[in-house]
């Protein structure tokens, strides 16, 4: 079971109002760094970047950023992957957005949070354009473990999703293009 | 294309698979700075139109007008642009591997108004030309692209990068692209949109594509360019559009 974006991007006016909906969400909310994952969150992130005038951050597989990087190892089903973020990307205190197309199991995402918080930005909230609920990526996100002891101090943050207006809008769109779509 | 006669497969294999980011340059390497202020720091990366000399070392010396350049009546306003833009370009030495400069554009991404600047140029260019179809090419293809087709009311059309082939499998051939079947018609007009061009074997592999299943290619466009690489050449009789020449 493969949710695909690429057929939304094929449609000028369901790609601009998904935009639009992010950046109503988030245009007044004084996020100025908008955290993509590599790559599909290349896709939606910029856009976002562009339009609420935040600075764009890609966070990408090992070896492709050059330079000096921060790197978060992350667990999968089987085995463990890897994202990396730039140093110096982003300054403390910033206010952050971290931007994919789909949440699974949320590892990515935890990642993404992880490398932000990490560099000292206050990472708001994770913004997706579908979830797959029945991985239960969103209480993965909720009740992080933290394990660096330096963060035990801080206050807890409640990471929230905004999907489902979103992914409603999507199914409601391929219902009507008559595209088989599978929900796991 | 006669010095491709003169390269191995191997050596053709590489230009292709790498055609991304790399330059192989024989001199001394400055250091690599970390978002600089626009017109503070002398230009590693020459841009497209020249204005005379910033603060800084040596002035750069004037560069013929490239034929991709901006003709349009608002030469002044794209002149500031265009030195924003590439003076918010990094060039890291010894990336991927000792001896190349990479150019890095993830810190044009942190600066919101070079960004900006750089799409609008883009848009700017594209709005009036009827294109149905902006392709991006994976993986910062796909930042400069949805923007511009989100602009110019295109649709947006992902392309996978070839993967990187073994030695012994340069006999199912070297330029794969993939995208997905039906999204595009026969017909459309299009642009591919990418972050550097350095050999063309990429975008030569993304334009044969598109044109495989009928749509029109109407320029290629990029905010990079190493002219020494020759990569417009490789593009044949498709004009390509560059903001900044990196020599």
């Amino acid at each position: 079971m493969f949710q695909d974006i690429t057929t939304l991007l094929l449609d000028p006016k369901v790609f601009k109002d998904t935009i639009d909906l992010f950046v109503e969400r988030y245009k007044s909310k004084n996020i100025s760094v908008v955290a993509g994952v590599e790559a599909r969150g290349f896709i939606f992130g910029p856009p976002i970047a562009l339009a609420i005038g935040a600075k764009f951050v890609p966070l990408r597989k090992p070896k492709k950023l050059p330079g000096k990087v921060f790197r978060q190892e992350y667990d999968l089903e089987y085995g463990s992957d890897c994202l990396e973020m730039h140093v110096g990307a982003v300054a403390p205190g910033e206010r952050a957005l971290v931007v994919d197309d789909l949440i699974a199991t949320g590892g990515t995402l935890c990642a993404a949070m992880d490398l932000l918080e990490r560099a000292g930005a206050e990472v708001l909230e994770c913004a997706c354009v579908i979830e797959i609920p029945a991985l239960k990526g969103r209480e993965r996100l909720n009740g992080k473990p933290t394990v660096d002891s330096a963060y035990e101090s801080r206050k807890f943050m409640v990471k929230r999703l905004l999907i489902e207006y979103i992914s409603s809008i999507f199914l409601l769109y391929l219902s009507m293009m008559r595209r088989s779509l599978v929900l796991c | 294309m006669s010095t491709l006669s003169t390269l191995s497969p191997q050596k053709i294999l590489e230009a292709k698979i790498v055609s991304h980011c790399y330059f192989y340059s024989a001199n001394s390497v400055k250091p690599s700075f970390f978002l600089p202020k626009p017109n503070t720091t002398s230009r590693r990366v020459r841009p497209l139109i020249y204005r005379g000399a910033t603060g800084g070392a040596a002035a750069p010396e004037p560069q013929p007008m490239s034929v991709a350049n901006m003709a349009s009546s608002n030469v002044d306003g794209t002149d500031d642009r265009i030195s924003r833009i590439s003076s918010s370009i990094r060039v890291i030495p010894d990336f991927p591997k000792p001896g190349i400069l990479f150019q890095d554009i993830t810190t044009l991404l942190l600066d919101p108004k070079a960004f900006k600047d750089t799409i609008d140029l883009f848009v700017e260019r594209y709005k009036d030309k009827n294109i149905n179809v902006v392709a991006g090419v994976e993986a910062r293809g796909f930042i400069f692209g949805p923007p511009i087709a989100l602009a110019i009311g295109a649709k947006f059309v992902p392309m996978r990068k070839p993967k990187k082939l073994p030695e012994y499998s340069l006999e199912y051939g070297t330029d794969k692209m993939e995208m997905h079947v039906g999204a595009v018609q026969p017909g459309e007009r299009a642009i591919v949109v990418d972050d550097l061009i350095a050999t063309g074997g990429t975008l030569n592999a993304a334009i044969r594509l598109l044109e495989r299943v009928g749509v029109t290619v109407v320029e290629c466009a990029c905010v990079i360019e190493l002219p020494e690489l020759k990569g417009r050449d490789k593009l044949g009789n498709k004009p390509l559009f560059v903001l900044v020449s990196s020599a």
